[in-house]
């Protein structure tokens, strides 16, 4: 979002005419020095590009930061994925067999969902400022296909989603996770699991003080597939019909090779 | 070592996967089985999802049927008239069977439907093979035991459409082999198998069909049963995965080779007997996890 909005200024600045230019390169300047000199807390990972490879089995990042603040200062990290729909399950036992009767559709449940923080979050901020700052899975904005309206449904069914994905090692709560070194330093490792999809992972990270947010830093991630794989993904969605000759034409000279290999004499 | 597997999107150990290869190759070599009935259940539970293990399992078939039909081939025991017959049939059926199979995937069904065609099936087959080789077993224990015969003629054999079929020293009605081979081909689709362990004993028992080239025809039409499966999944759900289907092959390729020397060791009865328990193995198992309860009640799924 932050490269986005930079590069619609510089093409903007570059349409400007010659008068304007000095007054708008102080504004910038403004823009730029402002966030630095307001904010108390800035963040960083050991990688902002994660890349499925073939022999991808998960990852560790770690992130790390400075903070301008207290020995009991708090820090929370809310790191999400991409976006995507998710399908919930309900099994219900029919004539003695367990079968699948009830679906909720989330159409815009994010793929993956870490919330790191030093302690607690109830023991750091109230549940109005979590749910402003949207801290905790419970704050997650979800739609359904079809809307849930009975309350107590809704909660089920969300408690379902958080406990499947949390299973899944997807969604996770890890309190403690955070290290706030002195009030000034901090470090947290970030679990990605094999089962990431690619997409940008948003992460935010919050500096909390007595109660109050006072500082707030984003950054992104970037999970690409790439290499041999990220290919042959590539080709199987995009020439299906070329991908499925082929797979046959490599099983026909695969099995044929085999027999040629085992031939009795 | 582990493997991200690129379409199935599950990252799994590479010795896992050849080994499951070997193990289904070695058992499907010592009972001259596709063991697509195996296989296909055990992906699913190392957690590949349904759709991509029975379109991948489909591939792998593709392989290993023509390994075998090259064998069968050059003894002249593929009877080709036949195999056209019930190919056709299949290609028909297959075809229904992978739209049957994303309406059930979408309407969150498949998974029941994969089981419940498993349990009732494998159920069916292993409990007549079960029966059939203790009788043989017991028949050559009692010598002079006599046997019946092969085939009786019934309605079946007063359909239209009759054909000469040499090589199987039939004359019949075509629209028995191929609505054969439509039903297997439906059942090939949503279970991720050849469908050879109810072809043949269909072709035997219901066509009459001389038992030399049966094994021979059967596989010369499972080729392009799967490989219309292929096609079609790869191109409507892109669930093929060639990476996963040709580790499985390595495997099942060594495998297969240890497990048919293995098998000349046992008795013909004995063999059938061991594949009858392990079909009904599978049948029992996963009757069982119809039945009991779920770890939890409720299940995510990612949608596309």
């Amino acid at each position: 979002m932050s490269t986005l909005t930079l590069s619609s200024q510089t093409v903007a600045l570059f349409k400007l005419k010659i008068g304007v230019r000095l007054c708008l390169a102080v504004i910038l300047l403004g823009f730029v020095s402002a966030p630095l000199s307001a904010s108390t807390i800035i963040a960083d990972l050991s990688r902002k590009d994660v890349a499925i490879t073939t022999d991808f089995h998960g990852t560790e990042l770690l992130l790390f930061g400075a903070v301008k603040g207290e020995e009991d200062d708090d820090i929370v990290v809310v790191f999400s994925g991409p976006q995507t729909k998710i399908a919930s399950r309900k099994k219900e036992k029919v004539n003695g067999i367990w079968v699948n009767t009830e679906t909720v559709l989330w159409q815009n449940a994010p793929s993956f969902y870490q919330l790191l923080s030093t302690r607690p979050k109830d023991d750091i901020l109230s549940p109005a400022l979590q749910a402003e700052y949207r801290i905790g899975q419970d704050y997650i904005p979800l739609q359904t296909k079809v809307p849930i309206i009975s309350q107590s449904d809704y909660a089920e069914w969300f408690e379902s989603l958080n406990r499947n994905m949390s299973q899944l090692g997807l969604w996770k709560t890890r309190v403690g996770d955070v290290e706030l070194i002195r009030g000034a330093l901090f470090r947290a490792p970030v679990l990605m699991p094999a089962n990431i999809i690619p997409g940008r992972y948003e992460v935010r990270v919050l500096h909390i003080s007595k109660g109050t947010v006072r500082s707030e830093y984003s950054t992104t991630v970037r999970v690409t597939k790439q290499g041999i794989g990220a290919l042959i993904f590539d080709i199987a969605h995009r020439y299906s019909v070329f991908y499925g000759l082929f797979a046959v034409a490599f099983a026909v000279f695969a099995g044929w090779l085999a027999a040629m290999a085992f031939r009795r004499s | 070592m582990y493997i991200y597997l690129p379409i199935a999107e599950v990252s799994m150990h590479i010795a896992v996967i050849i080994g499951l290869g070997g193990g289904v190759g070695f058992l499907s070599g010592m009972f001259g089985v596709g063991g697509g009935f195996l296989m296909t259940p055990l992906l699913i539970f190392l957690g590949v999802p349904p759709a991509i293990a029975v379109s991948t399992e489909a591939n792998q078939i593709v392989a290993s049927s023509v390994s075998g039909v090259i064998a069968h081939w050059r003894r002249g025991n593929v009877d080709f008239k036949m195999g056209g017959i019930l190919l056709a049939g299949g290609v028909v059926g297959s075809s229904l069977g992978v739209l049957l199979f994303s309406i059930l995937r979408d309407i969150g069904q498949i998974d029941l439907v994969i089981k419940l065609s498993y349990v009732v099936f494998l159920g069916l087959i292993g409990g007549m093979m079960l029966l059939e080789s203790i009788r043989a077993i017991l028949r050559t224990r009692q010598a002079g035991a006599r046997r019946g015969k092969l085939h009786q003629h019934n309605w079946l054999h007063g359909l239209p459409f009759k054909m000469r079929f040499r090589k199987s020293k039939l004359y019949i009605s075509a629209l028995l082999p191929f609505f054969l081979a439509a039903m297997v081909g439906v059942l090939s689709a949503i279970m991720g198998v050849g469908g050879g362990f109810i072809l043949v004993p269909a072709m035997i028992y219901l066509l009459g069909m001389p038992t030399y080239v049966v094994i021979g025809t059967s596989l010369f039409q499972i080729i392009f049963v799967t490989a219309n499966i292929t096609v079609l999944q790869a191109v409507q759900t892109q669930t093929v995965d060639f990476v996963l289907a040709g580790l499985l092959l390595f495997g099942a390729v060594i495998g297969a080779q240890i497990g048919a020397r293995f098998g000349t060791r046992l008795k013909g009865e004995q063999l059938r007997g061991l594949l009858a328990l392990m079909v009904l193995g599978v049948s029992v198992k996963l009757g069982i996890e119809l039945i009991t309860a779920p770890v939890d009640v409720f299940a995510v799924e990612f949608m596309k």
